[in-house]
């Protein structure tokens, strides 16, 4: 009974399966011959072709709408050799009328031959807009459009960066989508050949969802169909089927006259620290609006020109993109870190002040040495200097003083306050770095790692050492005596481990004058700098970084607002900051580092600054010959509106090299006319 | 003599596999020396199987043998024609698989099997925890597990311990699954616990949906679960609740899951996505179409520009190659398996063999359907291999287990029907 019932369900599964193979079937006979039949009508004769229609890319604006990227149209020729009886021939004719020397008809067959999706057609050149000879090339293939059947002329709009590399490491790029891309974003509809933001403000923007609508740079692609006949020429009018639809514009809070004259001057500080310094060539520089935070103008060098994406990179410009040691796609105002040097001493008087260690009246007298030892030189014979004076002259003596009644727990702590060696937070930047704030607890920790690697290594070679000379012994005796030496030489390496312990683990007196002018192992991104100096300009407001300032759609609807965000208020007496600041002012005054260069600023906008000359800490470098130019400062002093941070590597000297810029920064902005 | 059938099947086989090594090496392949070698191996392995069923299984079922090997040869000769690389690793799983094959065939019986059906369930469990916790990512999902050079997808194994794990559950609880029904008039129910079993394999599948993103390993093992329920049974009441919990699952999976939810807008219309999520389905459709009847011949289609031309959709490659009356041919060979594999499931000497080889076929013929059906646009696209046939690592091995598995139920015939050949 049982089993019966048994048989007669596995029949029915059976024919169940019988079915549903036949229905399989039936589906089978109808795409492969039905269908195929329509499927190939589509691609024969007065068919009709589906065509997906880009969206352009919204573009990149500075904060008065000035245009960073946009897109522009480009020609695209294509050739569509579906059902082509005299392929060759048209390739052929196509290669001699395009007149490109790497376009031959072998080139172009190659890649008819590699095209994916046999019934579209191969994109085979793409010629610039509004140029003439494009133009040329266009017309001649117009005219004989009747010799060339498959072959279609159309415009599609393609990224560009009008300026160039202006702001290239911000702005970022866009770049085909890689296969990995293409699985990350699944749910977003990309397509193989679609360009997407690979970096800088083209990537975080790529998408910005808001609610169901994606509110991001990218533009929606469309599709459209066409009629076309035997000869695979359109007939009539394409059909729109969905209209593509344009990406949101990005509003920064670039400044782009700003911008242009920073990385102007910039290029030529660098040209001119080249012919001094063969190693010269890299700089990295932040300008910041201190009410808000916003960045005004940013630039780092190497330069990185997001054009040189757009169409895949030359060979030559791959090379020059890989250059380990230009480096060129790092931004180097938020990615690298550099010794502060001079531009430190800020950190260091406030301190002193705020510790109640010394008032602004308080001086010392600079003998071209400070006294105490292991005491690090002045640069100058300075004599009888106050407070402001050290900051007019940089005077190494007072600031190493300053230091040393202050301690190196008040400097970390003032530091701290300022957001030294923590990240700033900027919002539209990647990669930023964190930097290095050493610390008597960070000493210890770092200091024990060494001298345990250093023990290890010691104790490994006496083992070494002995096992061969124990091996070698030739009778007892000497053996016992080998192991007695061997015991000895063993207490001696546990003695010297505890003196290095004691030295690399305990914070000592040098540590404290390196730190007070800034070098050691301090080392921050520009990009913290100029937020460091802009907290100090504005009262102690300390602020996020911020480069994105609104998203407005083509039709002007603004879809989305970023504001100011305070991150942190300084817990300093007023005064302390006050008495700093007028520090910083007696450098642009005659007397100070950097007076040459802004003795023609009107009085109302008096700028206050510091000059920095950092030995870069590098192990390749030469302490006496390889240095760093920095500047930081603010303007108008009395009601301060931007604070900057500019650093030249091998630049010489702060006001040989990063004042200069400092200077062009400050004349663009106040609208000073140039000598 | 069902030994002297398979010979000759096998023979038969062995022709064609000689046949494409010959024209591979006259239409002057690449890889062709080292290639031949491991289809030599593969080719060969099958007849060392087959003299292994003359001292184990003398009257083990004559076709299955050489069906797989027809459907594992001819997809080593799609391969080879796709990517030779790729052909020979291929040649080293189906050997792997054979070993695996002998290893069931030696073993006493089957019944045993069933003895340790917990272990197995538990076995099953632990690959798919291990997986999620430990699992190497490929495409977004955690579903391999990585073993040094060694990689494979659980699930697959998880399908075969699965159904043994059930044939034996089921037998032994078929008169606990049976009769604690209750009766309102017409209609019967199911007490709660006698519903445990349907359901905790239901909450398996949406795991693996959830987790893995495999939409395929789940339909496949909750669809044989509900064959095997009601080849248990008899109660037609656990296929409508299976087809409820699966609309349940589908439309929670729907708006839970943007991989479903894509999966499922491009069944509907493929071509609203053609430049994205839809592009495979559409490549695979223009395939078939440039197939025709006759199909373009050996190495003269395109379908290599199909995305997982080798895995998914390496039946696609075959049909446009071979044309209609090729993908004919090939799905005659399923359709054949399945009947061999229902048939030694109806003559099967114990209830537990009954269930055991049903349920393999079972899950045999619903990961041909599922495939099959998926590239040419009758059910939602989910990727499962074509059984024997489409290239795969674990799941060649784990088919050929199952092969094993249907050769070990059919060694123990009652004799209520006739002996085929």
């Amino acid at each position: 009974m049982e089993e019966r019932k048994l048989d007669a369900k596995l029949t029915a599964f059976l024919i169940v399966l019988m079915v549903i193979f036949g229905v399989l079937l039936f589906r089978l006979f109808d795409l492969q011959l039905l269908h195929g039949r329509t499927f190939q009508a589509r691609a024969e004769a007065n068919s009709s072709r589906l065509l997906s229609l880009p969206g352009r890319r919204g573009d990149i604006l500075d904060r008065y709408g000035r245009v960073l990227a946009t897109s522009r149209p480009v020609f695209v020729v294509s050739l569509n050799t579906y059902g082509l009886a005299n392929q060759e021939e048209v390739i052929k004719r196509l290669a001699s009328l395009l007149g490109n020397p790497e376009l031959t008809p072998q080139s172009i067959g190659e890649l008819v031959r590699l095209n994916p999706r046999r019934y579209e057609p191969v994109e085979i050149a793409r010629l610039p807009w509004g140029e003439p000879e494009s133009m040329e090339v266009i017309t001649r293939l117009e005219e004989s459009r009747e010799e060339l059947p498959g072959v279609a002329i159309s415009t599609e709009p393609v990224r560009y960066y009008p300026y160039g590399p202006l702001a290239g490491h911000v702005l970022g790029y866009v770049g085909r989508i890689t296969k990995e891309e293409l699985q990350a974003f699944a749910d977003r509809q990309y397509g193989i050949n679609d360009l997407v933001g690979k970096a800088g403000l083209e990537r975080l923007y790529e998408s910005y969802p808001v609610g169901e609508e994606d509110y991001g740079l990218r533009g929606q692609k469309g599709m459209q169909r066409i009629e076309v006949d035997v000869r695979n020429r359109p007939v009539g009018d394409p059909e729109l089927i969905i209209p593509p639809a344009p990406g949101t514009n990005l509003v920064t809070t670039l400044d782009l006259r700003l911008q242009q004259a920073l990385e102007r001057s910039l290029d030529e500080t660098i040209a001119a620290a080249k012919r001094k310094n063969a190693k010269a060539g890299g700089a990295a520089a932040v300008v910041l609006d201190v009410r808000s935070g916003a960045i005004l103008a940013m630039a780092s060098r190497p330069a990185l020109n997001p054009n040189d994406f757009v169409d895949g990179l030359s060979r030559q410009e791959a090379a020059y993109y890989d250059d380990r040691r230009l480096m060129p796609y790092t931004n180097r105002a938020v990615q690298g870190t550099y010794a502060p040097g001079s531009t430190f001493k800020m950190i260091t008087g406030m301190a002193a002040l705020e510790a109640g260690a010394i008032t602004p009246e308080f001086s010392v007298t600079c003998t071209g040495r400070y006294w105490q030892p292991p005491s690090i030189k002045c640069w100058d014979v300075h004599g009888r200097v106050d407070l402001y004076r050290a900051f007019a002259v940089s005077c190494n003596t007072f600031f190493q003083h300053a230091g040393y009644l202050a301690g190196p727990d008040a400097m970390v702590a003032v530091a701290r306050e300022f957001g030294l060696g923590e990240k700033t937070g900027a919002r539209d930047v990647t990669g930023e770095s964190a930097g290095l704030l050493p610390s008597p607890a960070w000493k210890k920790e770092v200091g024990a790692a060494e001298a345990k690697r250093n023990a290890a290594r010691r104790r490994e070679a006496l083992e070494e050492r002995y096992r061969l000379l124990l091996a070698q012994a030739k009778s007892e005796e000497e053996r016992q005596r080998l192991l007695r030496q061997k015991g000895e030489e063993e207490k001696r390496l546990e003695a010297t481990y505890e003196i290095e312990y004691r030295f690399l683990t305990q914070w000592q007196p040098f540590d404290t004058f390196n730190m007070a002018i800034g070098q050691g192992a301090n080392s921050f991104t520009m990009l913290q700098m100029a937020n460091y100096i802009a907290t100090l300009a504005n009262g102690g407001q300390r602020w996020q970084p911020y480069l994105a300032q609104r998203l407005v759609t083509p039709e002007g609807k603004v879809v989305a607002e970023f504001g100011p965000k305070l991150v942190h208020r300084v817990g300093l007496k007023p005064q302390t900051l006050a008495a700093v600041r007028r520090g910083m002012r007696q450098v642009t005054l005659p007397g100070g580092t950097a007076a040459s260069l802004f003795a023609d600023f009107p009085q109302e906008i008096g700028v206050a600054g510091k000059t920095g000359t950092a030995q870069t800490g590098l192990a390749r470098d030469d302490p006496r010959e390889d240095f760093h130019g920095l500047f930081v400062g603010f303007a108008p002093f009395e009601r301060p509106e931007i604070a900057l941070a500019i650093l030249v590597e091998y630049g010489e000297s702060g006001a040989g090299s990063a004042a200069k810029v400092a200077r062009e920064v400050f004349r663009t902005y106040f609208g000073l006319e140039t000598p | 003599m069902p030994r002297a059938t398979e010979a000759k099947l096998l023979l038969s086989a062995t022709v064609l596999l000689a046949a494409a090594v010959v024209f591979f090496h006259l239409s002057g392949g690449r890889a062709a020396a080292s290639a031949t070698r491991v289809f030599a191996l593969a080719g060969g392995s099958y007849w060392a199987v087959h003299l292994l069923q003359y001292r184990c299984r003398p009257e083990s079922d004559p076709l299955l043998l050489p069906l797989a090997a027809w459907m594992s040869l001819l997809g080593l000769i799609f391969l080879y024609r796709l990517d030779p690389e790729l052909a020979a690793r291929q040649a080293v799983w189906v050997t792997l698989g054979l070993g695996g094959l002998a290893f069931f065939l030696v073993l006493p019986g089957y019944l045993v099997l069933a003895e340790y059906k917990y272990l197995g369930a538990g076995v099953a469990l632990v690959l798919l925890a291990a997986t999620l916790l430990v699992g190497a990512k490929a495409g977004g999902a955690k579903s391999w597990l990585e073993l040094g050079f060694l990689r494979f997808q659980p699930v697959e194994a998880v399908k075969l311990l699965m159904i043994v794990f059930l044939a034996g559950y089921l037998d032994e609880h078929r008169a606990l699954l049976q009769t604690n029904w209750r009766q309102w008039g017409p209609i019967g129910l199911p007490v709660l616990h006698a519903l445990l079993p349907l359901l905790a394999i239901w909450g398996l599948s949406l795991f693996l949906v959830a987790f893995q993103r495999d939409l395929g390993g789940a339909l496949l093992l909750f669809g044989t679960l509900v064959a095997m329920l009601y080849l248990a049974t008899g109660r037609a009441l656990y296929l409508v609740a299976g087809f409820l919990l699966l609309a349940v699952g589908f439309a929670a999976g729907y708006y839970l899951f943007d991989h479903v939810r894509v999966r499922i807008q491009v069944w509907l219309d493929p071509w609203a996505q053609v430049h994205g999520a839809g592009y495979q389905v559409v490549q695979g459709f223009f395939s078939l179409a440039a197939g025709g009847l006759w199909g373009t011949g050996l190495g003269l289609g395109q379908a290599h520009y199909v995305p997982a031309v080798a895995t998914d959709y390496l039946f696609v490659a075959l049909a446009e190659e071979m044309g209609l009356a090729g993908a004919l041919g090939l799905l005659s060979l399923y359709l054949l398996f399945t009947w061999r594999g229902f048939r030694l499931a109806l003559n099967a000497a114990e209830s537990v063999g009954r269930l055991l080889a049903g349920g393999l076929t079972a899950l045999f013929a619903l990961q041909t359907l599922l495939i099959t059906g998926g590239v040419t646009g009758l059910l939602p696209l989910t990727g499962v291999t074509l059984p024997f046939f489409s290239y795969g690592g674990s799941a060649t091995v784990v088919y050929y287990l199952l092969l094993g598995l249907l050769l070990q139920v059919s060694g123990h015939q009652s004799g209520r029907l006739e002996g085929g050949g």
